[in-house]
């Protein structure tokens, strides 16, 4: 048992208890938050149902394969192992998918080497980037966001330096 | 901006299917990929009604104050225009809590709430939204249990001695985003 783990059920302890206690309705909150929340996420269905099936597609041609084939070199003469390719081009992709790398990447290294390492410190710092910039610029509704995409490449390459120097240097 | 990556995926899946030979699961997963999207949206439906719910709830008992006054010297950092203007500070500040404290799926919805505030007609917050959203792309989390139940079940000898690096990382990550993000703004606004 972890502080994490606990956190859900002692934010719903105090929902629930705010609920049936506190003398002010409610109900009516919930229900207006509730609404809120529905009518943002309807408004980005359709711009997340095309991103995820683009994701998809892109996972099923095996392009992935091919192009960490052809980008390995590039990151082997910056520090990072050809072998963690395949995860830095899906991380940004599918959290689902580059969880289930990840677990290869530990079966076929071991969780302690330095490959190891390097995939667990890569996963805990980045995230799914395109899903967070599709999602969260859609629920804005913002047109002119020409320089996001690129900034977050950047902070994800950094990160991918980072995660395998950081071990490096730290120990 | 959507319409854009999603372009560029399939153009790239097409090419690529044509390849690696796998011409066929390309076509299938252009229908199976929609219908997997759907349920993915439907659950997303389903923690935005329930969070969205409960965050307001929060809000209406003065909870949230507490953690916007904690979080403020980051959120005067992060988001000048929005903290001058007191605008979404407890939407913020939750978001930015839900992350360091790593409930992962609930983050999500506090999250689009946090932006949906700071949506405007003439788009005065929306350096701050792009601030948020690179934030998001490199999230600082105490404690990222996926990963370190994952090393445990692979037979890790110690598989929270990564905690440090990761600690490391996503601070110097979410640091510079903040920078990344206010220089560009900046550099974009002097055109």
């Amino acid at each position: 048992m972890n502080v994490s783990s606990l956190i859900i059920p002692f934010i719903l302890l105090l929902f629930g208890t705010a609920c049936l206690f506190s003398k002010k309705d409610l109900n009516q909150s919930f229900i207006e938050g509730a609404k809120d929340g529905i009518e943002n996420t309807v408004s980005l269905l359709p711009s997340l149902i095309l991103l995820l099936s683009a994701i998809s597609m892109f996972t099923a041609s095996g392009a992935s394969n091919l192009i960490a084939e052809a980008i390995s070199p590039l990151f082997e003469k910056i520090g990072v192992p050809g072998e963690l390719v395949p995860l830095l081009i899906v991380r940004p992709l599918s959290g689902s998918s580059s969880t289930a790398l990840l677990t290869d990447l530990f079966e076929k290294y071991g969780p302690d080497s330095f490959i190891g390492i390097c995939a667990s410190v890569m996963s805990g710092s980045s995230d799914t980037i395109f899903y967070v910039t599709a999602t969260y610029l859609a629920a804005a509704g913002i047109k002119k966001s020409k320089h996001l995409l690129p900034c977050a490449v950047t902070v994800m390459l950094l990160g991918i330096i980072l995660s395998c120097l950081l071990p490096k240097l730290m120990g | 901006m959507t319409a854009k990556i999603s372009g560029a995926l399939i153009i790239l899946s097409v090419i690529f299917s044509f390849f690696t030979g796998k011409t066929e699961a390309l076509s299938t997963a252009a229908f199976s990929g929609c219908a997997k999207a759907v349920t993915v949206s439907l659950s997303l439906l389903g923690m935005m009604c329930l969070w969205s719910g409960i965050m307001k709830v929060a809000k209406k008992i003065g909870i949230l104050k507490g953690f916007s006054k904690l979080l403020s010297p980051i959120l005067a950092l992060a988001f000048p225009k929005a903290y001058k203007d007191g605008v979404a500070k407890e939407e913020l500040s939750s978001a930015l809590a839900a992350n360091i404290l790593g409930i992962g799926n609930a983050a999500t919805p506090i999250a689009l709430n946090a932006i949906s505030k700071l949506k405007s007609k003439d788009g005065k917050y929306d350096n701050d939204i792009i601030t948020f959203t690179l934030l998001g792309c490199a999230p600082f989390c105490i404690l990222p249990t996926t990963i370190i139940s994952l090393r445990a079940a692979s037979g890790s000898i110690s598989p929270a001695s990564v905690l440090p690096h990761i600690w490391v990382c996503s601070l110097i990550l979410s640091v510079f985003s903040i920078a990344l993000s206010r220089a560009v703004s900046y550099a974009v606004s002097k055109k």
